[in-house]
């Protein structure tokens, strides 16, 4: 078993009377005692990584009183400054109401902060958070998959489009990468939707505030969905129970403190600013039939406390007390994270960190040996593409280069002739083409043939020459394709050869089959490019203006902006 | 829109005539007349959240339905939908979505018939009124509250309804909607003077323009689901959806599966595919 604080960061200080008449809006909120209490919880924070907790988890909610943290990255980040060794994540970004992309850059940027210690949460919001940011909630779960989606590419993927419903996207690469891969997310998975979303993907499970019937409810869905419909097994390390919790030396007094502090939190709770009718959307009439006494969820405005307490929505009494009841949910649901919710309401500080003393000190030992894996279940990567070229002297398998802009081909504006000719004895036949010319603004442009890197091989390059009598050239024939200024001096190579490397191609066409550049090149303003084949006399000449006759190169065209 | 247009919801009054109608309104987008039944009157309810998120609804109520006296120049379903047009014509309306439930899918099937150029698109649920030949409209007076509890609802006992946060257990026999609806019942029956059904209704239906959705909730006990395939075939673009598990009020007793599917219509998006629902088209 795992252990965590988990902190919803209730302001402190709702005044207790206020009528319904009342729009409660942060006209409530004292921002000298938010700053207080944020303050006290990062000591409580702090204090876990002392206490041997293997981490701490923060979420957000929005226009409440009962979550002061709209940004839960904002806290998370406090926390990652104040430990060292602990997991700090987030129980999550909603997702549906914030751009996927921000969240990915975040949570790379947390994972880097923190050293690779963070935990990825996502979740679909609460409903007044609907009503808050005017979202429709019938589109929640295809905004939900739509983020996820992209947060996973950002994450997972060096650069790549998305044309979405909700969001389109071109050319993302973020900066900075993460260090875990792949990512660990985690997500709320009560309704039968979420959970099949999340058992697909492989997102860790979690359950907050129900019954131990209810957690197991959940994770035993879940377990069969992974197992049934995607072919994996769950481990324990894949569950995560989260419950209020208060300890103190005697039940009684446990009792009394949280009586009090969660009576606190529930009035908090019922007070969002409009929502006259339970909202529709969020859910189907399916979502919740595999759960047998929905209602027990969520206390309603006559629960007594007593069952609050029986039920676990509310963990509170002494170390033995907390030890029992725990060992009896984590045995029953199956779960291997446990978020203990230690800050309940508008607990006082000292009491808060009392409680969390005395379950690292008599709690925790005892049930740390629960629900470990056997062996952690292992995600495979996704094995590596592998596409074979014939460049060049050696073959390699990393495939062409990508990024290019533009093809030269015969008929393009840079050409400037085709020769055949005769020099030194040899036939010589090919075309020379020119950098196009300077724009009218002045800007000069540059063609570049991109050379091998450790990812890609250089520029792709097609030939075949015919001779005029329509027969082939011999293999043994040489072509050279160089770059040259226009007195004939800084020469560069792309590519040097036998023609017999393409002529062997059965269709250059086909993806990853062209020959590769070998070494970048860099054609500038007045530069020249020659493409020449070079063959022993006799027989037929070469004749590039034959219709089979063809080239193209592919490079990186762009004009250069030289203003300072 | 978004849910928080939804949510939001303002009330106002016309005159029409020499009576007053009260409102409620909420929502952005084509305006959507909301005839309400038995229930669905008086407050914001999540059904007419539903319907703002595709739509400007206008729910009004009644007249004579708050306080149970009938207006003297109203004793039809006819009646009410001459009112209705006057309401729209305060209100500056003149094409909208309409839809309506139980005595108002009535009113509304009146309405879209007789003025068909106004109405875009019509929802009925579960609408009163309509009788197939051969066939006679349930006596509503004759059910003592035993026989409505069974006849319009098909969950009888202890329900889960669900809330924002978790669900509440609710004795449906003993619940506000119940008292509401067994009033509603009270005031038709001395409204309707023993006509609980119009056998001319499903030929009038066939003057309907509007691209059409009927729901109908499968254990509807105060207005057989049949007359909803009558109905279907009567109307000339009509689609059917008959909802098992369901009575009088489907957006009640299967709530997001009707919801999703009258928002699919007014949306104009492909209806998800349910093995579950009885289809007409």
């Amino acid at each position: 078993m795992k252990f965590y604080t988990f902190d919803e960061l209730t302001y402190p200080g709702v005044p207790a009377e206020i009528g319904p008449e009342v729009r409660f809006t942060n006209r409530f909120c004292d921002p000298s005692l938010v700053a207080q209490t944020y303050q006290e919880h990062l000591d409580e924070w702090a204090i876990c990584e002392d206490l041997g907790f293997d981490g701490a988890l923060v979420n957000e909610h929005h226009f409440t009183g009962v979550n002061i943290q709209p940004s839960c990255n904002i806290t998370a980040t406090a926390i990652i400054m104040r430990t060292r060794r602990m997991k700090v994540g987030v129980i999550g970004n909603i997702l549906p109401l914030r751009h996927p992309v921000q969240t990915a850059e975040e949570f790379a940027m947390m994972d880097c902060l923190s050293g690779g210690r963070f935990i990825g949460g996502i979740v679909r919001g609460v409903p007044y958070e609907y009503v808050s940011y005017n979202v429709d909630p019938f589109t929640s779960r295809e905004r939900l998959r739509e983020a996820y989606d992209i947060i996973d590419k950002c994450l997972h993927q060096e650069v790549f489009d998305y044309d979405g419903k909700y969001w389109k996207l071109t050319g993302v690469s973020i900066w900075p990468r993460p260090i875990q891969r792949p990512f660990p997310f985690w997500m709320p998975t009560g309704s039968l939707e979420t959970i099949e979303f999340a058992a697909e993907r492989r997102i860790s499970g979690a359950q907050v505030f129900y019954p131990t019937e209810a957690f197991k409810d959940s994770f035993e869905l879940y377990r069969q969905v992974a197992r049934e419909r995607f072919g994996w097994e769950p481990g324990f390390e894949n569950f995560v129970g989260a419950r209020l919790i208060h300890i103190a030396e005697s039940n009684a007094k446990a009792i009394e403190e949280a009586r009090e502090a969660v009576g606190y939190l529930l009035r908090v709770l019922g007070r969002p600013l409009t929502n006259p009718a339970p909202l529709p959307g969020l859910h189907t009439d399916r979502s919740f039939q595999h759960r047998k006494a929905v209602e027990r969820d969520f206390p309603g405005p006559h629960t007594p406390f007593e069952q609050m307490r029986d039920d676990g929505f509310i963990v509170c009494g002494d170390p033995d007390y907390v030890t029992r009841w725990l060992e009896n949910d984590m045995k029953t649901a199956g779960y291997g994270h446990f978020l203990g919710m230690f800050h309940v309401g508008n607990l006082a500080h000292e009491k808060v960190m009392a409680s969390k003393r005395l379950f690292a000190d008599r709690v925790m030992p005892f049930l740390r040996p629960l629900n470990i894996d056997a062996a952690p279940a292992a995600r495979t990567a996704a094995p590596a593409i592998e596409v074979r070229t014939s460049g060049g002297s050696r073959p390699s398998r990393l495939p062409l280069y990508r990024d290019f802009n533009y093809t030269i081909t015969r008929d393009s504006p840079e050409v400037i002739d085709e020769f055949a000719t005769i020099e030194n004895g040899k036939l010589v036949a090919g075309w020379r083409m020119r950098t196009p010319e300077r724009e009218p603004g002045g800007f000069p442009c540059q063609i570049i043939f991109a050379g091998p890197t450790a990812e890609h091989c250089g520029s792709a390059i097609r030939l075949s020459l015919k001779r005029a009598d329509g027969s082939d050239l011999p293999d043994d024939a040489s072509v050279i394709i160089e770059t040259l200024d226009e007195r004939g001096g800084d020469r560069q190579i792309v590519f040097q050869g036998k023609y017999r490397e393409f002529a062997r191609i059965p269709d250059q066409h086909a993806l990853g089959e062209a020959i590769a550049a070998q070494q970048r090149a860099v054609a500038n303003d007045r530069y020249l490019i020659r493409l020449a084949v070079t063959l022993e006399p006799g027989g037929s000449p070469p004749d590039p203006a034959a219709a089979d006759s063809f080239f193209e190169l592919e490079c990186f065209k762009h004009w250069v902006n030289v203003t300072a | 829109m978004g849910a928080g247009d939804a949510s939001q919801v303002s009330r106002g009054q016309v005159v029409v005539g020499d009576l007053t109608i009260s409102y409620m309104k909420g929502g952005r987008g084509r305006p959507l007349l909301y005839l309400h039944g038995l229930g669905g009157w008086g407050r914001w309810d999540t059904f007419h959240i539903a319907l703002a998120l595709t739509n400007t609804v206008y729910a009004p109520q009644l007249p004579g339905w708050a306080d149970g006296r009938i207006p003297s120049q109203v004793s039809s379903a006819a009646d009410y939908a001459r009112i209705m047009i006057g309401f729209l014509d305060s209100l500056g309306v003149t094409e909208v979505d309409l839809a309506g439930h139980s005595f108002g899918g009535w009113i509304a099937l009146r309405l879209a018939a007789e003025n068909p150029a106004r109405v875009v698109k019509l929802v009925l649920l579960d609408p009163l009124g309509v009788q197939r030949p051969g066939t006679r409209a349930v006596d509503l007076e004759a059910l003592d509250q035993e026989a409505f509890l069974k006849a319009a609802f098909a969950q009888t006992g202890v329900v889960a309804v669900r809330r924002d946060f978790g669900a509440e257990l609710e004795d449906v026999r003993s619940s506000p909607e119940f008292e509401k609806q067994w009033k509603s019942r009270e005031i038709l029956i001395r409204l309707l003077r023993g006509r609980y059904g119009d056998p001319d209704l499903i030929r009038i239906a066939q003057k309907v323009a509007a691209q059409t959705l009927i729901v109908w909730g499968r254990e509807d006990g105060l207005a057989a689901w049949r007359n909803g395939e009558a109905l279907a075939a009567a109307v000339p673009h009509a689609t059917l959806a008959v909802i098992p598990g369901a009575g009088h009020s489907p957006m009640r007793e299967r709530r997001e599966t009707v919801q999703r599917i009258v928002r699919n219509f007014l949306l104009g998006v492909e209806q998800d595919e349910d093995p579950e629902l009885i289809r007409r088209t």
